[in-house]
């Protein structure tokens, strides 16, 4: 029960912005997704996501190819992912933005919300219960009624992540969910993070700050313009020289 | 915290008991009684905006065309044919959706841009295929003799009737608003790629809304078509659907209530308007003038805020933060 | 098969009206993201005044009518693109709103008949087909703005800045490049664009009040066949709509002449490829 990427290349004009990546994202464990801007990671997520069509390679979900799928199909098999840079409605409330994330496991159509069927309203309650529980994990309870457009960006940022992990993915797709996040709303992200793969959720994370990365992934992929350099246990590539050269520059310890 | 009954119908709630109350004060007038069905049917018409526009974000100036469907095929089918009025209200629904639904998923994709603009050209293939109708539509001429309704032959039924449509079409448009479809819609709107992200299949869900709208101004077009009991290919043009875009953006078009209000600002301000030549001139720059000054509308515009903020006149740091993030 | 080379010819003789209004439809696209729907009501604003006062100063006068109307609309859809409420559709409404205003004020002011000029009362007879000199007076004209906006936009500096401002707002606006005012003058440019076009349509066909939709449709129209990257081809597919006008009027009855070119719009449209949005590549 895996995501199968296999070398995956993707385009743009006369700009490879993918070449021929794979990697295999298991279920309860933790790929991390690493290299400098410009490598070739929210391209990675968006082929994966269907955001942006693939040139050359497969894509599978446990087992069923996804090469055609249209995103919102791909989204409504198990996967979520966040933004690197947060997209929300400035206007809606942090319990609505949540919500929102529900919408992939809502199952009455058109007629019966208009009626407002027994069906709707007890799933309406379900979305509710399950959002005060996602809240209080990220500790955003205090936040509920609270405008998008008003909130620290840090909690714009937690807010991202439990809009991704509302609907109980199977796989989620993190970009840079810890940028901007102070030191204990980075700590709570990791908790989180554990919480998520204690559970079962695959999770594919981009992020630049390593020690995190150290702490929470079991495995590591780089990528240097649009293709993979390296993979392997985050302490090994920690100590590759051509890592710290194209990564973390002459300064990387 | 989820929204409770009382909260998410109280604007149906609000809109029933200011109908209750005016009613006995207009039984007995008939001119009153006569705008108030106006009213009704353009509130309607508005609502259809509010759907389409307020939620879905699609720009449709096909508001009167769709409710020149309903009206045409209910005046066809007891004019011309005698049956029941019901069947009438049954093609009100169902054609203009038949008609709005497909059309929509054919040309929408992520922007509804591209469905604004069809939207003009069904308005205006309408009309011509209405004038072109010959006897089967009148043609230039119209329909008249379109029976009332039997259940609501009387002005005063006729008034009941039409606002407890009205009503009800608030009741389901607040719970549908209130349910994932509302929020996803309402994202797509503002952030088609988030909705994707979010599992919403835009297309299909813009076309959805497109096709329900489509069916609330049917309905009008039922209303209208046994109140006045006389169509014509000029009863219902574009400019009446551009008059039904304004109460809709006057009132707040994101709001359940707000169509309503403007609705009724508007036929009463028309009844004190000179010749209608220039009523485009006063119409459109109305439109651009609320536009600029309360896009959301008098029910939609924080009010508080608007008048706070004018007094302070400072930028607080996070504005310069958010427009720098708003690319794209 | 000398009517279809008649139909040919005065196809081209509208199309190429068609097609210099299809340039500040997809400009104004491209650059905003939102439709100027008032272009074409500029142009009947332009037929109008041009109309009234008649010869060249009226030529004059109509064009800085549909210039100065431009400018009205380009300020306020301005205003109401602003980022805050980054809401395209907004500005579309507002340029609704005032084509409705324009429309409503030439009836008053004009009436409802409608407006024509003939320049030339002989007729050359080529190939056997009957061409009025305005025909290559339009042409002519068409071509040498054809030519001029290619060089504006591909030549000087000023063009430079559009395009770059078309294609990342942002990233053109960081780089000192004055985004609003370009997307200001974009909307003048399509006044005038409008203006000229105003003028060969009072010569050629003639509008009144109600055209004004009618030609924003077939100016939209001509840019979306081809694609809306160059004035060539919006210049390509006004003659494929203005051909496509033509012939309906010869083969279709009474009022379905109207309806046909609207309807190959429509399909247009839904196969066009306006609707292939594409998705964000690179950072989302």
């Amino acid at each position: 029960m895996s995501v199968d990427v296999h070398e995956v290349s993707v385009a743009f004009g006369g700009v490879t912005a993918l070449n021929k990546v794979s990697l295999q994202l298991e279920r309860g464990r933790i790929l991390a997704v690493i290299g400098p801007n410009g490598s070739g990671k929210s391209t990675l997520f968006n082929s994966i996501t269907g955001m942006v069509a693939a040139a050359g390679g497969k894509i599978a979900v446990d087992g069923v190819s996804i090469d055609n799928m249209a995103p919102n199909r791909r989204i409504a098999l198990g996967l979520a992912r966040t933004f690197q840079t947060p997209r929300f409605d400035p206007h809606i409330t942090v319990e609505e933005a949540v919500l929102c994330g529900f919408y992939p496991v809502a199952k009455p159509g058109m007629l019966s919300s208009l009626l407002r069927s027994p069906g709707v309203a007890r799933e309406e309650k379900s979305f509710s219960d399950r959002c005060s529980e996602i809240l209080r994990e990220l500790r955003l309870t205090k936040y509920r009624a609270t405008k998008m457009g008003e909130l620290p960006m840090g909690q714009v940022r937690l807010v991202e992540v439990a809009r991704a992990v509302a609907n109980n993915p199977k796989y989620i797709l993190l970009d840079e969910p810890a940028a901007g996040l102070a030191r204990d709303e980075q700590a709570m992200l990791s908790v989180e993070v554990r919480r998520l793969v204690e559970k079962g959720v695959g999770v594919l994370l981009v992020e630049h700050n390593f020690n995190l990365i150290r702490e929470l992934a079991e495995h590591v992929i780089v990528l240097n313009r649009g293709a993979m350099l390296m993979s392997g246990r985050a302490e090994d590539i920690a100590r590759d020289k051509a890592f710290i050269d194209v990564y973390l520059g002459s300064s990387g310890r | 915290m989820m929204l409770r009954m009382r909260d998410r119908l109280r604007p149906a709630f609000i809109l029933f008991i200011i109908i209750a109350a005016l009613t006995p004060l207009i039984v007995g007038k008939p001119f009153w009684l006569d705008n108030s069905i106006l009213i009704a049917v353009f509130s309607l018409m508005a609502l259809s905006v509010g759907m389409s526009y307020g939620q879905a974000g699609i720009l449709s100036v096909a508001t009167a065309g769709f409710a020149s469907v309903g009206a045409y095929a209910t005046s066809i089918v007891t004019a011309h044919y005698g049956l029941s009025p019901l069947l009438g209200l049954l093609l009100a629904i169902i054609l203009p959706m038949l008609l709005g639904y497909p059309m929509a998923r054919a040309i929408t994709r992520l922007s509804p841009m591209p469905l604004s603009i069809a939207t003009l050209l069904l308005s205006m293939v309408l009309e011509i295929a209405i004038r072109e109708g010959g006897d089967f539509t009148g043609g230039y001429i119209g329909l008249s003799g379109i029976p009332n309704l039997p259940f609501a032959s009387s002005l005063e039924a006729m008034h009941v009737l039409s606002w407890s449509i009205v009503v009800v079409v608030i009741a389901l448009y607040a719970n549908l608003t209130h349910s994932a479809i509302g929020r996803a819609v309402k994202t797509a709107r503002h952030d088609p790629l988030r909705a994707t992200a979010d599992g919403v299949d835009v297309p299909k869900i813009l076309a959805s809304y497109f096709a329900l709208s489509a069916a609330v101004a049917g309905v009008a077009g039922w209303l209208y078509a046994h109140h006045l009991m006389y169509m014509g290919p000029d009863s219902l043009t574009i400019h009446v659907s551009i008059k039904t875009m304004l109460m809709t953006v006057i009132g707040g078009a994101q709001t359940f209530l707000g169509p309503v209000l403007g609705a009724a600002f508007l036929t009463m301000l028309t009844l004190y308007l000179p010749a209608s030549e220039a009523q485009g001139m006063i119409f459109g720059a109305t439109l651009v003038f609320v536009l600029l000054v309360t896009p959301r509308g008098i029910l939609g515009t924080d009010w508080l805020k608007l008048l706070s903020r004018s007094k302070k006149r400072e930028t607080p740091i996070a504005d310069v933060t958010r427009t720098s993030e708003r690319t794209a | 098969m000398y009517e279809l080379m008649e139909f040919v010819v005065r196809g081209a003789f509208l199309g190429v009206i068609y097609g210099l209004l299809a340039f500040p439809i997809s400009l104004v696209f491209a650059t905003t993201g939102s439709v100027d729907l008032a272009v074409g009501a500029y142009t009947v604003l332009a037929v109008a005044i041009a109309w009234a006062v008649g010869g060249p100063a009226g030529i004059v006068f109509g064009i800085a009518a549909a210039v100065l109307s431009s400018a009205i609309v380009g300020f306020i859809s301005m205003r109401l693109n602003r980022p805050g409420t980054f809401d395209h559709i907004t500005a579309v409404l507002g340029t609704f709103g005032l084509a409705t205003f324009l429309e409503s004020f030439i009836l008053t002011v004009y009436g409802k008949d409608p407006m024509a000029r003939q320049m030339f009362d002989t007729f050359w007879d080529v190939l056997g087909v009957r061409i009025s000199p305005q025909a290559l007076i339009n042409i002519a004209v068409c071509l040498l703005l054809l030519v001029a906006l290619y060089v504006l936009l591909y030549r000087t500096p000023f063009g430079r800045m559009m395009r770059a401002s078309a294609i990342n707002p942002l990233g053109a606006a960081l780089n000192g490049i004055p985004v609003q005012t370009i997307w200001f003058c974009t909307y003048l440019l399509g006044g005038f664009l409008a203006g000229v076009a105003g003028i060969l349509v009072l010569y050629t066909t003639g509008a009144d009040y109600s055209t004004g939709l009618q030609l924003t449709i077939s100016g939209f129209g001509a840019a979306i066949i081809f694609g809306m990257n160059s004035p060539l081809r919006g210049f390509a597919g006004g003659l494929v709509t203005g051909l496509v006008q033509v012939l309906s009027s010869a083969y279709l009855p009474g009022g379905w002449v109207t309806a046909a070119p609207m309807i190959f719009i429509f399909v247009v449209l839904a196969l066009g490829p306006m609707n292939r949005i594409a998705a964000t590549g690179g950072r989302v």
